[in-house]
């Protein structure tokens, strides 16, 4: 037990003296592969953006539907717990005649043109709110179509081509957004690898003279991968760290920009630390299969 | 403890670097290796530490047999094998303490106290605990070879092998770095030493062992083969 303890303590040494005794090395590193994992970020942030104006977007996607004059209170609540019934929807909300007249006013603007009106000539409409990931414009046209089928029911607007268009843009968007995503995310990768790589190399000597007094290829490889993953999280946690300064100076400009959610922090930071083992392992592997095992 | 039986080795380039190569090394012997660059020395000492296999033949070292090593094996053998090159290999950003501390802290068996009575008594067998605290670069080519002497004792070796010793030193210093090789092999641990240089083992009146082209001969001092 207390070997391994002192095995233990002396890799964890190992793992900051390594830092600490390549420090130009270390520096020039950490430049490198905090700026690559910075464009990361960057790319990271357009697509958590990019998702939350689209979920915006998708959520604008609903369905009105008119009511018949005159109906009774009691009518009234059958037919919204029957659209409330429909499997896809996820809110119905009840717009009264006065509450669509004023809302019509707010966004006139004026009184002038409905003071030359006598009596409301706005109808009472549910307003219909579809579930995440049912907004689509074909379930959008079969559930108004459900709708528009039942009695009381006047007429019922979705903006069917509107939807359409939307739906299309928003699929462009994601898969160019993941396409970009996906080779920014690796070029990256590749640049944290190599750069983790140099480190390895730069060290080739030592490697080979821990070979031949004995150490076996899990003593030597311990503390460079606890190094390259030291690196890339204090990489990681510095690009992150930038990326909120600018977020904080640019994103105060434009409005509605939102930081990386917990998701994407998550998914920056193991990225990088994959990237980093990674490549501790094939330059390790690299230096030792030079020689005999 | 040492024994080579009819072994060759030829390189992928064609090249024949040890040819039917026999010889039995008892323990506590010391033998110099002499030859020309290129007859095959290192060749032979890599064949101890397994560093390199034979393509015939077969090399015993300590009971561990190339033949049917398996590479997770290896590092225990090299543990019991000191090396000693001619370019030193120390780890310049260590000191000299800590270089020759690598081996012990390698193995599982040494903890603190142990590991720094072993290197302080390593680094007095070769003069040096006055330097212990310096890094390679402070120190010249001389004192550079006993850290690397003192590293390659630290645990006990069964054998100490060394690779040009003297090649990167002055004559004077080099007879010095050999003297400190018979010393450790007058305590008992068997030494081969392989040298282009006949003068220094000649002076001493050591058994040596000729390779030319990768062939052993003219084995002088009743060396077994």
């Amino acid at each position: 037990m207390k070997a391994f303890l002192s095995k233990v303590l002396y890799f964890l040494k190992e793992t900051v003296r390594g830092v600490g005794r390549h420090k130009s090395l270390s520096a020039a590193t950490l430049v490198s592969t905090v700026a690559s994992l910075l464009i990361f970020g960057v790319v990271l942030l357009v697509t958590a953006n990019v998702r939350l104006a689209a979920d915006q977007l998708e959520r604008r996607k609903g369905i009105v539907a008119f009511i018949e004059e005159g109906i009774s209170g009691e009518r009234l609540a059958y037919l919204q717990s029957e659209i409330e019934k429909i499997p896809e929807v996820e809110a119905v909300t009840y717009v009264s005649k006065e509450e669509a007249l004023e809302e019509f006013r707010q966004s006139l603007g004026t009184e002038e043109f409905l003071e030359a009106i006598d009596s409301n000539p706005l109808p009472a409409s549910f307003d219909v709110t579809l579930k995440g990931g049912q907004r689509g414009a074909d379930v959008l046209e079969r559930v108004a179509t459900l709708i528009e089928d039942m009695r009381s029911i006047e007429e019922v607007s979705f903006g069917g081509q509107w939807a359409a268009r939307l739906d299309r843009l928003l699929r462009t968007l994601a898969i160019l957004n993941v396409i970009v995503g996906v080779i920014v995310g690796i070029a990256v990768a590749f640049i944290v690898a190599n750069t983790v790589r140099l480190t390895v190399l730069a060290r080739k000597e030592s490697i080979q003279i821990m070979k031949v007094v004995g150490a076996t290829v899990g003593f030597i490889r311990i503390p460079f991968v606890l190094e390259g993953m030291l690196h890339t999280f204090l990489s990681a946690a510095l690009a992150l760290g930038l990326l909120y300064v600018a977020y904080s100076v640019v994103g105060y400009r434009l409005r509605d920009i939102a930081f990386l959610p917990p998701l994407f922090v998550g998914l920056f930071v193991v990225w990088g630390l994959v990237a980093g083992v990674v490549g501790t392992h094939f330059s390790l592997r690299e230096v030792l299969s030079k020689s005999r095992e | 403890m040492v024994r080579f039986f009819h072994v060759t080795k030829i390189f992928s380039d064609r090249r024949v670097a040890l040819s039917d190569v026999s010889f039995q090394m008892k323990d506590g012997e010391l033998l110099f290796v002499v030859g020309p660059s290129g007859a095959g020395k290192s060749t032979l000492l890599k064949m101890i530490y397994m560093e390199e296999v034979p393509t015939s033949g077969q090399v015993i070292v300590g009971g561990f047999l190339s033949t049917t090593i398996s590479p997770d094996k290896i590092p225990t053998l090299r543990r019991r094998v000191g090396v000693v090159f001619q370019d030193f290999r120390l780890i310049h950003d260590r000191s000299a303490f800590e270089n020759v501390a690598l081996p012990l802290r390698i193995s599982d068996r040494f903890l603190g106290t142990e590991i720094k009575e072993r290197v302080m008594n390593a680094l007095s067998k070769v003069g040096l605990c006055h330097r212990r605290n310096s890094l390679p670069r402070e120190l010249s080519g001389g004192e550079q070879q006993r850290v690397a002497i003192a590293r390659a004792i630290v645990n006990n070796p069964i054998v100490l092998l060394a690779d040009e010793p003297t090649g990167n030193l002055d004559f004077g210093v080099g007879r010095e770095i050999i003297q400190v090789m018979c010393d450790i092999n007058a305590a008992g641990t068997a030494v081969i030493v392989a040298t282009h240089d006949e003068r220094i083992p000649a002076e001493l009146g050591c058994r040596i062992a000729k390779i030319r082209e990768g062939r052993l001969s003219e084995l002088r001092g009743g060396l077994a083969i």
